[in-house]
């Protein structure tokens, strides 16, 4: 049986991957973060398989107690999917902005979705050491890509994932020769999850959309597996 | 000449030497932070990050010291115990957010401080000394991860800011003043630095909208290099 580990997965893409991996007959340990959400113990009713697992990923002793309870249920883990992020939040991290730059939530931001990365990944290693596959994947953003950068405002979220994709380049620089492979996700501009799972207005695509192409990628083994590439949700690459 | 250069710091032989060249060519110099024997010339500003009121301290002691800057350079480079830490060595996170907190809010809160002062100046130069093994691209590091992912960090920010300010007048440039590298010492990659951060870049005068190189966020280094983001 194949087994993976996702962070965020309350709403949202983490949610859509989730399903999709149970729909292909995987064990999934979802991270959960939110308490009012209970999507995925809806799902879990539906689908055996699903283990929702307490994971704040910017807390270590979080992380240490969510590896101790997978490791309960597995001895392994083939795919890691590092999801989670801290997005949103006032309008304080731009110059010439009303608000002046909150540089405690910008310390935040950064626990979240680079070092949080980073913390899942180590203390779950030696499960996906013990596993077939191991499958490295991290959602990353457009907003990684420096060189594609549009915006001017805004850079609490945007700064944390180049932050990510550097550290995921140097994961891969020590674990590829040890058989790792790794995926960077830009899933695309998603409608939000409502807590009864119903979507926000806006944005251009569905989660369960961006999951669909997401997991093709991420399952596909690749001929060109040394590359590490940023690719999107319509399988375009982007320039970091 | 007759320019006011702020540095976010003179803690290495690089900055010192990159202080003493402004210093050379009759430029004033205000850093931030201890005093460098190495530099008396260079008037020294306390600046304690992050604190409470750091911002506002910092820009009341340089506005003390003048009315306008010309020159914004950010020398932070601080590192911390167990860097060199591989993945499967045990991480220490407590020290890659030091190193974030050092090198990528430190200089950004200096910065948000000190704009009203290069508002008033005439150079509107920003300058950052950074390292290519922050480059998503080209890290070919299996250690490292704080100073990397801070700077890394550093560079996407920066990007943003250029896309506020460039419209105002404001140019940018990254520095990698390549340490360790055997073609380079600290006087030299010092020069280079100068050089690069005083001289303008090409304008195609016939036809600036479509051929101003000051419009593109590069890193380069101390051989003349550009490395990729
Ligand atoms: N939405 C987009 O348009 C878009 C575009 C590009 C990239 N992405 C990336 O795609 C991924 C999924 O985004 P999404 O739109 O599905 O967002 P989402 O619905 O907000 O899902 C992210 C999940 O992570 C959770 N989370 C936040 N902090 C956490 C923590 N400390 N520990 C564990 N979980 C935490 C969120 O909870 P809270 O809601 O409480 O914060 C949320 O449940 C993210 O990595 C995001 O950066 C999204």
């Amino acid at each position: 049986m194949r087994t993976a580990l996702i962070t965020g997965a309350d709403r949202g893409l983490g949610l859509s991957l989730t399903l999709g991996l149970l729909e292909q007959g995987w064990q999934v340990f979802a991270g959960r973060f939110l308490p009012d959400y209970r999507l995925l113990d809806e799902a879990c009713a539906r689908y055996p398989l699903l283990r929702p697992v307490p994971l704040d990923v910017s807390s270590r002793q979080s992380i240490l107690d969510a590896c101790a309870m997978v490791r309960q249920e597995t001895e392994y883990l083939d795919m890691i999917i590092s999801n989670a992020a801290y997005m949103g939040g006032p309008n304080s991290s731009g110059f010439r902005g009303e608000l002046p730059i909150d540089y405690s939530l910008l310390e935040y931001s950064f626990r979240v979705n680079s070092l949080g990365a980073l913390q899942v990944m180590e203390i779950f290693l030696p499960l996906v050491e013990a596993g077939e596959m191991k499958r490295l994947c991290f959602v990353s953003s457009e907003v990684s890509s420096v060189t594609m950068m549009h915006r001017d405002a805004g850079f609490r979220y945007t700064m944390t994932k180049t932050a990510l994709n550097v550290a995921a380049r140097i994961m891969y620089n020590q674990l590829f020769e040890k058989g790792y492979t790794f995926r960077l996700y830009q899933p695309g501009w998603m409608k939000r999850v409502n807590p009864d799972g119903s979507r926000a207005e806006g944005a251009d695509i569905d989660p369960d959309l961006s999951a669909g192409e997401a997991l093709r990628q991420f399952l596909e083994d690749r001929e060109d597996e040394q590359r590490l590439v940023l690719t999107d949700y319509l399988g375009h690459e982007w320039a970091y | 000449m007759d320019k006011v250069v702020f540095m976010t710091g003179i803690a290495t032989s690089f900055d010192a030497e990159l202080a003493l060249a402004f210093l050379r060519a009759g430029d004033r110099v205000i850093a931030a932070g201890p005093h460098c024997p190495a530099v008396p010339q260079a008037v020294y500003v306390p600046f304690a990050p992050l604190c409470e009121g750091a911002g506002e301290a910092l820009y009341q002691a340089v506005a003390g010291k003048t009315r306008s800057l010309d020159y914004f350079i950010d020398t932070s480079s601080a590192h911390f115990a167990g860097e060199d830490r591989r993945i499967t060595d045990g991480l220490c996170p407590e020290e890659i957010i030091q190193s974030f907190r050092a090198n990528t809010l430190a200089p950004i809160q200096a910065l948000e401080a000190l704009l009203p002062l290069l508002d008033a100046g005439t150079g509107k130069r920003l300058a950052f000394i950074s390292t290519h093994d922050a480059s998503v691209n080209w890290c070919g590091n299996t250690a490292g991860y704080g100073p990397s992912m801070a700077k890394a960090a550093l560079h996407n920010i920066l990007q943003v800011i250029k896309n506020k300010l460039f419209p105002d007048g404001y140019t940018f440039r990254v520095y990698d003043p390549l340490p360790g590298e055997s073609r380079v010492n600290p006087v030299t990659s010092a020069a280079g630095a100068y050089t690069y951060i005083t001289r303008d870049r090409a304008i195609d005068g016939h036809q600036i909208e479509r051929r101003n190189d000051e419009k593109r966020l590069v890193m380069r280094d101390a051989l003349g290099r550009e490395w990729p983001w």
